[in-house]
Formats: structure tokens, sequence, C-alpha cells
């Protein structure tokens, strides 16, 4: 994975005085609140229902056993003892006070990380397949693109106070784990016909109060050209973007406003302005980049693994986990391993500071140090050897972090919600603890089958809930918190955002209608279809009546 | 008939250390029962403003007016759910004391928190 | 109104003229667009340099006939979260504008550098907010980060060009 040099040492170490001397001057009131709010977002330090938020970066999801310790020690050190891992790759701690966060931001820089841009007005964490690197159906590896998409967009002097956030998403294989169609920018990075490495480019996608799927906007950009495009549609946005309304200020509103083909005549124009001669050092800067993430000389082993297969009947739970928790690697005899942070009754995507330094102790034993964050709010060791997959959930079991229920029922990703969040109309989390408790059974799981149910506590939809299978959104009706469900969205290539299917339920009353549609599922599906697959055969309607069947 | 006056106190965030505090006759307290209760338009106005000056001589941040009822003690209760949340100053999920339960030991959490005068 | 040039609080020698003021015979006059597009082209052959002073939204077009002619544009920086500002700086420094780019307006020193970077050489701020932020903030917010990421940034230090230099 990258190593700073010299340079990128430097500019967080000076980053963080910078910010130390504005929290300094906020405190005397050389800058109020309206000149330090950015500021501090640019930082990532929100101001939520109970305390601060700090959100700290994972660029494209990736970290070192060495740096999953140090965000341990800082969340026993100047939190409550934990952490939570987002939608968007990056963690969060709930609890700092203004005053430490000089001293967290240089704990961070001290391990080669930052909370740089994860929140305001500016291009945020650029998120990446959790998988680059590792999966089965890679074109090529899309961190590298990432990396250096960070280090392009990092105190951007010029797209630093853009009409609204900006979010850039990388994925480089078949499927796509990066949503990068909801995204601002989503690049998918494959080879032409002529071999030639570059982007398809997709713009204008994004969720929150109105999902919009993103528009196309060229099916190739070479390698070369990737930054100056990027700076083109920067730069349209920056300047033509809505200032005059926050809900209308997404560069996807600017898309669906100006229609697709005369934003992309708009960005072609500027890109043809930019000049040409900035191109070269970006093809040297990226084959620099790449050095860093050559895959580790795995050892010749053959696919199958007698060692695994003989856990596997011995141990009935083990060959649970390793069916619903591993995924395919593409070096033979190797799985992508998921460590699902999804326990029975707890809060998604949470983490304690001794379950952080389990995992990272289970990546150096056996993931070479390294692991990834999924948009799924879990944790992924992407280089795990078949033979000794027995040996990682038995460590993983014995830390409690051995559930087998990735992409099943029980993993549901939800935000914070209005226990945490400033912003939300309702609570998330304990909707998402029922439906973990209500559906604990790890066989009736496999029975039920991979199924995305997704649950934001407000229409900003960081949840995702528009691209679950099932979504659900907490609102205020009458003085009292309501869920909606929507059905049949769809995060991957096959984009799809999910329908409303009717009046919300209360809080006692929305798991049991998850519970009436799964059982209607079960009883009519196909032989081995999935909900999804389900779903689209018998239809929305069909569908959204069993959630509401007199009981 | 005349329509009855709304009860409602005002909160905001301590700068320095973000936790909820809400404006007393003695300054800025967590102790939300404590808080200084406005009856009317009027009142509550007064009360925002003198929260808003402590704003501006950056004590606390975020400053906004919420709705209450009195409860048996008199003392002033939320009315919407979010603010009971709020005033909670923890997830709902969590025990109603702090408990080390899903926490690891924490050398700088403490259950006290500073008030901030005036 | 106190002027930042080099980190330094400086005077401002440009003249913004009330509507109906008589003229001096020679002076450096900082029109409002509407009037720069009326009586600019008299005031130029008249002698006189001319700036004027723009919205961060304003159509290229209009000033663009002007470019060779101005010796200073003045771009309005209504909120200090409104970047259009640094936008326009860019494309009129694109289009080949050479004299003094100005951001006026709610600018805070921690915008200094990123103002500089996209071709800005002064910043004009009201007396309240140099008040709060005195010369020294906006000298030591110019060197807070002295080491940038983007090609072409002023006179910050490229990491980029750092690290191919020191490969060479």
């Amino acid at each position: 994975m990258y190593r700073y040099d010299d340079f990128d040492y430097r500019f967080v170490r000076e980053r963080v005085s910078q910010f130390r001397g504005q929290v300094e001057r906020r405190l005397t009131g050389a800058l109020n609140e309206e000149e330090f709010k950015p500021l501090r977002l640019m930082n990532g330090l929100y101001l939520q229902l109970h305390a601060y938020m700090l959100r700290v970066a994972i660029p494209y999801g990736t970290l070192s056993s060495r740096q999953m310790r140090q965000l341990a020690q800082i969340a026993e050190v100047y939190d409550r003892g934990y952490g939570h891992f987002t939608t968007r790759q990056n963690i969060q701690y709930n609890w700092p006070k203004l005053k430490d966060v000089p001293d967290i931001l240089d704990m961070l820089a001290d391990v080669e990380m930052h909370a740089i841009q994860t929140s305001g007005n500016c291009i945020r964490n650029v998120t990446a397949d959790p998988y680059g690197g590792v999966a089965a159906d890679e074109i090529a590896d899309p961190r590298p693109t990432a990396e250096l998409l960070r280090q392009w967009s990092s105190n951007h002097p010029e797209f630093s106070f853009l009409p609204r956030k900006f979010k850039v998403a990388v994925t480089g294989a078949r499927a796509d784990r990066a949503v990068i169609k909801f995204h601002d920018i989503g690049l998918r990075l494959f080879e032409n016909a002529s071999g030639q490495r570059g982007y398809e480019v997709w713009a204008g996608g994004g969720l929150g109060r109105t999902p919009m799927i993103a528009i196309k906007m060229r099916d190739f950009v070479p390698e070369a050209e990737l930054l100056r495009y990027v700076e083109a549609i920067m730069r349209v946005y920056n300047a033509e973007g809505r200032r005059d309304n926050k809900y209308k200020a997404r560069i996807k509103i600017l898309v669906h406003e100006q229609g697709g083909e005369q934003f992309r005549a708009l960005v072609e124009e500027e890109f043809y302005r930019i000049a040409g001669d900035e191109a070269a050092p970006v093809e040297k800067e990226l084959r620099r980049i790449e050095s860093f993430f050559q895959p580790p000389a795995h050892p010749d082993l053959p696919e199958d693994s007698h060692a695994l297969a003989g856990a596997m009947l011995r141990h009935p739970e083990f060959a649970r986990w390793a069916r619903v928790n591993t995924r395919a690697h593409k070096a033979a005899g190797h799985v992508i391993a998921v460590i699902s942070l999804k326990p029975t009754g707890g809060a998604p995507g949470d983490a304690t500071a001794d379950e952080m330094r389990s995992m990272a102790d289970a990546a150096d034993a056996f993931s070479l140090g390294e692991l990834r964050v999924s948009a799924e709010q879990n944790i992924v060791l992407p280089y795990v050897r078949k033979d000794e997959l027995f040996a990682l959930w038995q460590a993983l079991d014995a830390a409690g972090l051995g559930i087998a229920n990735a992409e099943m029922i029980s993993d549901v990703v939800a935000c914070p919600g209005l226990d945490y969040c400033a912003l939300a109309t309702a609570r998330s989390i304990p909707i998402a603890q029922e439906i973990t408790e209500r559906f604990a059974e790890p066989s009736l799981q496999e029975k039920i089958g991979p199924i995305r149910i997704k649950i934001s506590g407000c229409i900003n939809a960081c949840g995702h809930h528009h691209v679950g299978d099932i979504g659900i959104l907490g609102l205020e009706k009458t003085g009292a918190e309501a869920y909606q469900i929507t059905l049949g969205g769809d995060p991957s290539e096959t984009a799809a955002i999910g329908e409303r299917s009717g009046p919300g339920f209360p809080a006692d009353g929305v798991v049991d209608a998850i519970e009436r549609l799964i059982h209607f599922y079960l009883g009519r599906r196909s032989d081995g279809e999935t909900f999804k697959q389900t779903y689209h055969r018998l239809g929305h309607d069909l569908m959204k009546e069993a959630l509401y069947a007199a009981h | 008939m005349a329509k009855k006056s709304k009860l409602q106190i005002v909160t905001a965030n301590h700068l320095l250390e973000g936790h909820s505090v809400f404006l007393s006759d003695a300054g800025w307290t967590p102790e939300h029962w404590r808080a200084r209760v406005a009856l009317g338009a009027e009142q509550a106005t007064d009360l925002e403003a003198a929260g808003r000056s402590d704003e501006d001589a950056n004590l606390v941040v975020g400053v906004y007016l919420v709705d209450v009822e009195l409860d048996a003690s008199g003392d002033p209760q939320p009315t919407h759910y979010r603010e009971k949340l709020r005033v909670r100053a923890r997830p709902s999920f969590w025990p109603d004391e702090p408990s080390p339960m899903r926490l690891a030991p924490s050398a700088r959490f403490s259950a006290e928190v500073s008030h901030v005068s005036l | 109104m106190p002027l930042i040039k080099d980190g330094r609080f400086t005077s401002d020698k440009w003249l913004r003229p009330a509507p109906d003021a008589t003229l001096p015979w020679y002076g450096r006059l900082l029109l409002p667009l509407d009037r720069l597009l009326a009586e600019g082209p008299a005031l130029d052959e008249a002698g006189h340099m001319l700036g004027v002073e723009i919205p961060n939204n304003v159509a290229l077009e209009t000033v663009e006939p002007w470019l060779r002619r101005l010796h200073l544009i003045a771009i309005a920086f209504p909120k200090a979260a409104d970047g259009r500002g640094f936008t326009l700086a860019q494309r009129l420094r694109r289009l080949g504008y050479k004299g003094e780019l100005r951001a006026s307006g709610h600018v805070i020193p921690d915008q200094y550098a990123l103002a500089i970077s996209c071709g800005f050489d002064t910043v004009d701020i009201s007396d309240a907010l140099a008040e709060r932020q005195p010369e020294a903030h906006w000298r030591n917010a110019q060197h807070a980060m002295t080491i940038t990421y983007q090609t072409g940034s002023g006179n910050l230090r490229s990491i980029l060009a750092a690290r191919w230099a020191a490969k060479a």
C-alpha cells in the first residue's frame, strides 16, 4: 500500500499545525463560527447531537495493521473506546473534544493518516472497490488512481469552497463494488481494445433527497488525461453549481437542470482550454504510485486446499463462515475474508479498541498486515490463504468477530441516525439491532440468501437506503418516528433506485413488516432465486403488498 | 380561547468540549432540569439572545430553543423525541448509567462534565 | 479598507470614483462593470489606468474584450464560503490577463494562500474584518502550508515538481 514520502509527510504535519492555529483563533474570536466552520469541516470535525464527531480518512478503504492499532489507541485515549466504520470507507469517533483534535490529528500523522477533507464543501475521500488488487474479477487495481486523485484534490486552491460536497469513487473490476453510478464522479478503470488504460467517466450521480443515477460523460478518457478531465468537471461545477439553495447545490442537480448534452459540452469546452502540458507528470506519477500497489509475491499454491476442506467437514460453524464470509481471490489458493461488524444486537459498523487490535493482529498473522473497509461498514482481509482460513476464523471467533453474515439479511447497513447525528429525523441503529435479532438464526439467514437492507435516519441517505434491496428511511410523522420502506434498489453496475412501497411504519411495526415480506418471498421464490431475483420476477406491486398484508 | 403560551429552554454545545449544555440562572449546565424556562414568545426571544451573546463570546456554539413541559417536580422536560434523546446525552440503546460493557476503559472519559459560567 | 499584498497591509492606490464626481485628469480608476462598459473606451482614450469590479459569476464574454486594457480586476467575494472567485481568477489568467487580480470582500486569512495559487495578487477586506484578523494573521496564514500537491501554484512549491526534481 502507499507509503508517504517526505513531501506527503510534511504536508500532513503542516496541515495539523495550521488547524491548531485555526482552533486558537476560533477560541479568541478572531475567526467567528461562520468562518471557522468550513475550516473545521475540512479537517473532518462535525458538531453532532451530543458531541463533536471526527471523521478520519481511510483513503480508498485501505489501511495497515499499524494504522488500525493507532485508531484503537485514539479511541481509548481521546474517545470512549470505540469507533464507527462508515459507508464511505472512513472511521468516525463520536466523542472527541475540540481542544484535543489537533493532538488526535498529530497521532494520525504519526501513522500516515489524516482527517483532511472528510467533510465540507470540497472533494471528499476518494473511495474504491474494497477488493482492489485482489478480486477475482479485477481488470486493474483502482487504488493507484484513487491515491492520485487524493493527492491532486488535497487542499486544492481552486476547489476548496465548492457549492457543496463532492464525492468520487473508482472501480476496476467487472462488478462494481464502489457504487460509482451514485457518485458525483464515478470512474471505471479498464483497458480499451488497443490495450490502452483509461476510464469510463460517469458524473452527476447521488443519493440524498433526490437520488439520481450518474450520466456517462465519456466512454474513454486515457490515463494521461484523467486529471485534466476531472479538473474540467470541477471547474464547471464550481462556477455553475447552485449556491442559492443548499438542497439543490450538488452536481447532480446541475447536470439534471442543464441536461446531459449541455453539461457534457461545457465540460469538453473547459477540457480543451486546459493546457495539455500538464499530462506528462500524471503518467509518471501514476507509475510511481502503482509501484506501491504491486501484488505481493504470493506463494504458488494449488487452488484447492485439503486443509480447508478438512476443517469445513469437522467444524460446521466454521464451514458456514467460510461459505458466507469469503470471496473469490485472483491468486490461486487464496480468498478474501470479510470480518463482519454486524453482531446480533450490535450497532452496525462499530468496533471497540480491543476489536480493532484483534483485527490488526489477524491482519498481521493472516493477511500480510493489510485490511480494507467496505461500503457495507465491514472490514476485509485481502490476502488470506485457504490453508490458514480455519486458524483465522478461530482467532476472529475468540475475539467475538466471527459472525457469518456477510451480505446476508443481518448484514444491515445503517447510518448513526438520531442516536448521534444532529441532522437525523429518526433513529436507525435500534431498527438495525432489531433486524439482526429477528433474523439471527444462521440457517434461516442462509436460506434467505444474500439481501441488502440499508437504513437511513433522514433523507440525506447516508445509510444508502435508496440502493438497498430493502431500504428503510426514518422520518418524523405527527411527533413520532415513522419508517418508509423502498424496494428494489441496487448500488452495483445494474444501478437502480428503490421504489417507495407506501405509508411508513411505526418503530415497533417496521421489522414486523419486513418479516412479512421475507416470508412472502420465501414462499413464492423459485428454486435458488435470491430476493433480488424474486423481486424482479414478481414485480414491485406484488412484493410491496406483502409489507402491508393483514396480520 | 387564548392560545397556551409555549414553555422553552435554550440549549447549545460547549465550544471546547462539545457536550450539550443548557442555559440556567447559574450559567450553562449539562443538567437540563436546571435550565431557565421562558414562558411565551417575548421571554423566549430574550433567553435566546442571552444564549447567542455567549456564542459570540466563544463559550458555546449552536444555540437554539427547545420546547418543554414541566414534570411532576416542576422541572423542564423536552416534548420532542429528538430533544429527549439530546438530554439523555448518549445513544438510546446505551444503558442509563455509563457502563463499561461495550467500552474499553478510557483514561480520559469521565462521567463528570464541566460547567461553563457566564 | 486595508489592502493585503505580500502578507502586509498596504494602502490602495486605486480610486473608486463616485458616479457623478469629477474625475482627476489622470488616475487609477476602479469602476463597476456597467460603468466600464459605458465609459471605458472614453476613459481609456483619455489615458486613465482602468480597473473593474466584477461579481464572481460574471459572464466571461463581457470582460474578455477588456483584458488587455485593464490593470486591475477586483472579484467580489460575497461570502468566504462562496468559492466562485477562485475559478473566475483561474479562467481570467488562462485567458491571458496579466494585470492585478484582487479578491474583494469576505476573504479570511486561511484563504490567502489559495487565492494566490489561483492567480490573485491582492486581497481587499473591510476594516471590521481587519480588526478581527490583523496583519499577523495574514502573514502567518500565507506560510502555514509551504508545500502543495497541485502544479502551477503561485509561489508555493509543488510536491509533484519537488518529487521529480529529487529524482533528476
